[in-house]
Formats: C-alpha cells, sequence, structure tokens
C-alpha cells in the first residue's frame, strides 16, 4: 500500500513551478501524490486531506502570505480532528521558520532545497526507512 | 467494523474516507465489508465516463456535478488515474478541474491509482462504489484512466457508460473499431466549439448509431451546454434483467480472472519459478513451451488444487 501525499497551495499565488516540481519528485520516489491547483483556501486543503485520507500534507506559499494561512490549516486540522503532519515550502524568510515550527509545521523548505533532501525528510516524517518506496 | 459501518451511514465523511483506506490495504476487509453492506446499497445512479486523455473529462465532470447539486442531488466522485509502473508512484491530478466543489457537504471526491488493470479500472472501484452507496449519494460518478478502446469492463459496474470524444480524433474506420464503441450508453463530443465537431458527429452517427445511441456535443465549460446531457442522465431508466445479468457476468469473470491471477503472481513471486526456468530457456536447455508446461503443472498442484 502507497503512502499518500497531498501537495497543495494555499492562497492568492500562482506560482506553482516548486509545487509540481516537488510533487513530480516524489511520484517519482514511489508515492501517490494529490495534487490540488492553485489558490485553494485553507478550508479547501484540509477538506481534501479528509476524502483523500492523506498520510502527509505538503503546503506551498510564494505570495508572502504563509504565515496567517498555514495557520488556519493547522487550526482547521486541529478542528477536523485530523492527525496527519505537515510539511511545508516557498519563499519563506529564515525569521519565519521558527513560527512556522511552533505552529507544528514539521519541516520547511526554503528557496534551493535540494529534493533529494525532501524526499528524505519525507521519507522520515511518514517513519518509513531508507530502502522503502522504490526508487529516489 | 460495526463501528466503521454504522458511521458511514450516519453520514460521517472521515469513517468512508478511512472505510476507502481500508479497502485498498485489506482483502479481508474488502471481502466482509461488501458482505455486510450490500443489502443496503442499490440506491444510487452510477455514471461513468471514459476517453482517451485530454479530452476533458474532469472538467465536464465539475460541471455535471455542479449541475446534480444545484438539483439538489448527493454526488460521490472516484477519479482514476494511472500508477508508475517503474516507481510504483502515481500523481493524481483529476481533482484540481473540481476543487470547487471540495468544501461542500454534498460532494465526496476520491482519488484512486490503478493497480496495474489495463481495463483502466482500479479494482477496488467497485467496491468504493458500494461504500459511497451506503453512505447516501444519488449519484456516483467514475472517471477511468482514457485507455479507450479497452475498456470495456466499465460497464459492468456502471448504470451508464459515456464516452467522451472531441473532434478530429479520427475517420469512420476508427469508430468503426471494436471495444469501448460498442458499450458506450451515450456519446459526447466534448470541446465542441473546435472545427470538425460536426464531422465528428456525422462520423458517430453513421458508423455506430444502429442502436440509437444518443449523441451529445458539449463544451465542459459552458454550463448551457452540458444542461442536455444531465438530463439524458437523469432521464436513466431501469435496466432490463437480460441485460443486469449479462452485466454482472461480465463483472464476476473478471473478478474470477482477477483472483486467479493475484494467487498466481504470489506464487511466482515466492517459488522463483519464473527465475529458475529463465536460466534454462536462455542457456537452450529447453524451450519456452516446456517451461511453461513445468511450471503450470507446479502452479496447479500447489495454488489451484489446494
Amino acid at each position: 500500500m502507497k503512502k499518500r501525499i497531498l501537495i497543495a497551495k494555499v492562497g492568492l499565488d500562482g506560482h506553482d513551478r516548486g509545487a509540481k516540481v516537488v510533487a513530480r519528485a516524489l511520484k517519482d520516489a514511489g508515492y501517490e501524490v494529490i495534487y490540488t491547483g492553485i489558490r485553494q483556501s485553507p478550508e479547501q486543503v484540509v477538506e481534501t486531506a479528509l476524502q483523500e485520507d492523506v498520510d502527509l500534507i505538503g503546503l506551498s506559499c510564494l505570495s508572502g502570505a504563509h504565515i496567517p494561512l498555514f495557520k488556519r490549516v493547522m487550526e482547521l486540522l486541529k478542528e477536523y480532528n485530523l492527525n496527519i503532519p505537515v510539511f511545508c515550502g516557498g519563499t519563506i524568510p529564515p525569521d519565519d521558520v521558527p513560527v512556522l515550527k511552533k505552529m507544528g509545521i514539521a519541516e520547511v523548505f526554503g528557496p534551493g532545497s535540494s529534493l533529494k533532501l525532501i524526499v528524505e525528510k519525507v521519507r522520515k516524517l511518514l517513519g518509513e526507512g531508507e530502502d522503502n518506496g522504490g526508487n529516489t | 467494523m460495526e463501528e466503521i459501518l454504522e458511521k458511514i451511514k450516519a453520514g460521517n465523511r472521515t469513517a468512508l474516507s478511512r472505510a476507502i483506506t481500508l479497502l485498498e490495504k485489506d482483502r479481508d476487509f474488502r471481502k466482509e465489508i461488501i458482505k455486510r453492506i450490500h443489502k443496503c446499497c442499490g440506491k444510487a445512479r452510477i455514471v461513468c465516463f471514459t476517453g482517451p486523455p485530454g479530452v476533458g473529462k474532469s472538467t465536464l465532470i465539475d460541471q455535471i456535478i455542479g449541475i446534480l447539486l444545484s438539483r439538489g442531488k448527493k454526488v460521490g466522485v472516484i477519479l482514476v488515474d494511472p500508477r508508475s509502473p517503474y516507481t510504483g508512484g502515481s500523481l493524481l491530478g483529476d481533482r484540481i478541474r473540481m476543487q470547487r466543489h471540495a468544501t461542500n457537504p454534498n460532494v465526496f471526491i476520491r482519488s484512486l491509482s490503478t493497480l496495474g488493470d489495463p481495463s483502466g479500472l482500479s479494482r477496488i472501484v467497485k467496491d468504493v462504489i458500494k461504500l459511497m452507496d451506503a453512505f447516501g449519494m444519488d449519484y456516483i460518478i467514475v472517471e477511468t484512466v482514457g485507455t479507450g478502446q479497452i475498456a470495456v469492463d466499465v460497464s459492468h459496474i456502471c448504470h451508464t457508460t459515456i464516452l467522451v470524444l472531441m473532434p478530429n480524433m479520427g475517420d469512420d474506420i476508427q469508430m468503426m473499431k471494436a471495444g469501448i464503441m460498442e458499450v458506450a450508453d451515450i456519446f459526447v463530443i466534448n470541446k465542441a466549439d473546435l472545427p470538425g465537431a460536426d464531422l465528428t458527429e456525422g462520423y458517430l452517427k453513421s458508423t455506430v448509431n444502429e442502436n440509437n445511441v444518443p449523441v451529445v456535443k458539449t463544451v465542459a465549460y459552458n454550463r448551457a451546454t452540458v444542461v442536455p446531457l444531465v438530463d439524458l442522465i437523469e432521464k436513466y431508466v431501469e435496466i432490463p434483467m437480460p441485460r443486469k445479468i449479462s452485466k454482472m457476468k461480465g463483472l464476476l469473470k473478471s473478478m474470477v480472472l482477477d483472483y486467479i491471477e493475484e494467487k498466481t503472481l504470489e506464487y511466482l513471486e515466492r517459488s522463483k519459478d519464473i527465475e529458475n526456468y529463465a536460466e534454462k530457456v536462455a542457456n537452450e536447455e529447453i524451450d519456452y513451451y516446456t517451461a511453461l508446461e513445468k511450471i503450470y503443472e507446479k502452479l496447479t498442484k500447489e495454488v489451484l488444487c489446494k
């Protein structure tokens, strides 16, 4: 049974290259990746995570509004009683990383993060060993 | 099991979602839950969309969901996308076109990847349909990987099979080919605002229309063009018994074949017969038909006759 990962773009932001590249890398690493498309509200993201019963959520935001948007996602996850780990990426200033981690976001990948690192960390978040789940 | 069933019947979305995952994971759970719910199913209308990639199935379904919702219906949607035979990974992207319905409490959308099934249907689709039916959906829409000509299997598990095509997809010879063209209940020519739509309609009507199968032209993002298609879907009449039986014959046959295939693959993986005999055939010790006979003999003894 393949693990399922939701890749979601929150807020009014059309920069989807990063999210697509990460989605593709995770697909190539052997995961089932569900992509929401751009301009999603936190409500849409959490409702999608519920309907698709995913094991992990990856949020992407390059508009600068990551703090309020990701915060709302984390609140809704709690409200829905969904215990799903979350990682995020985008143009996130280093100063914001501790703020996001405090919200409960497990990993933050800023500009320049390598795909190899992202896949490795995702494996860890999903509780998988090095050689589980196909090729890297 | 009882608990999860009660929750599904009471309309708990999280329970439905979890149950679908369990269906996928666990063969015994699959059998057990279907045996228990099959009596409370049968209310939903099942509509299946198939057709080549890129003709606009997802966008069309998005519009249809909207129209059905405005008519007060509850809609379940199952989207099937391919899985890589190399990495096992998949990118499930049909949902993008219908995210505007994501937060509507009367819609439940689930993406599945094909488990290496050439018919374009994940084997558990029929079971997911039953769960959504028990959940209380009025309509269940299935979108399959666009394999086109070979996707006959889809017609066994749904009431209405809709083949979606678009202009300039080939001449009347293409339309005469066997397969999915023979099982469709409705033909849709989507993107009908492109040049060539009338010609495609002409080809369709002249070659496959001995049984008076309706042909509808749509432009998926234009709601007014899709309304007649939904009217047609809603006009559905009860399938006559002989046709129902022939559908069940098809379904049971493919289920038996699937079951044997699954068992056989398990055996082959365990026994390493393929590896052993491949070496012998490569070394020209024996020919491949002899190898086949030997493997089959062992397989019958250990799997089929047990």
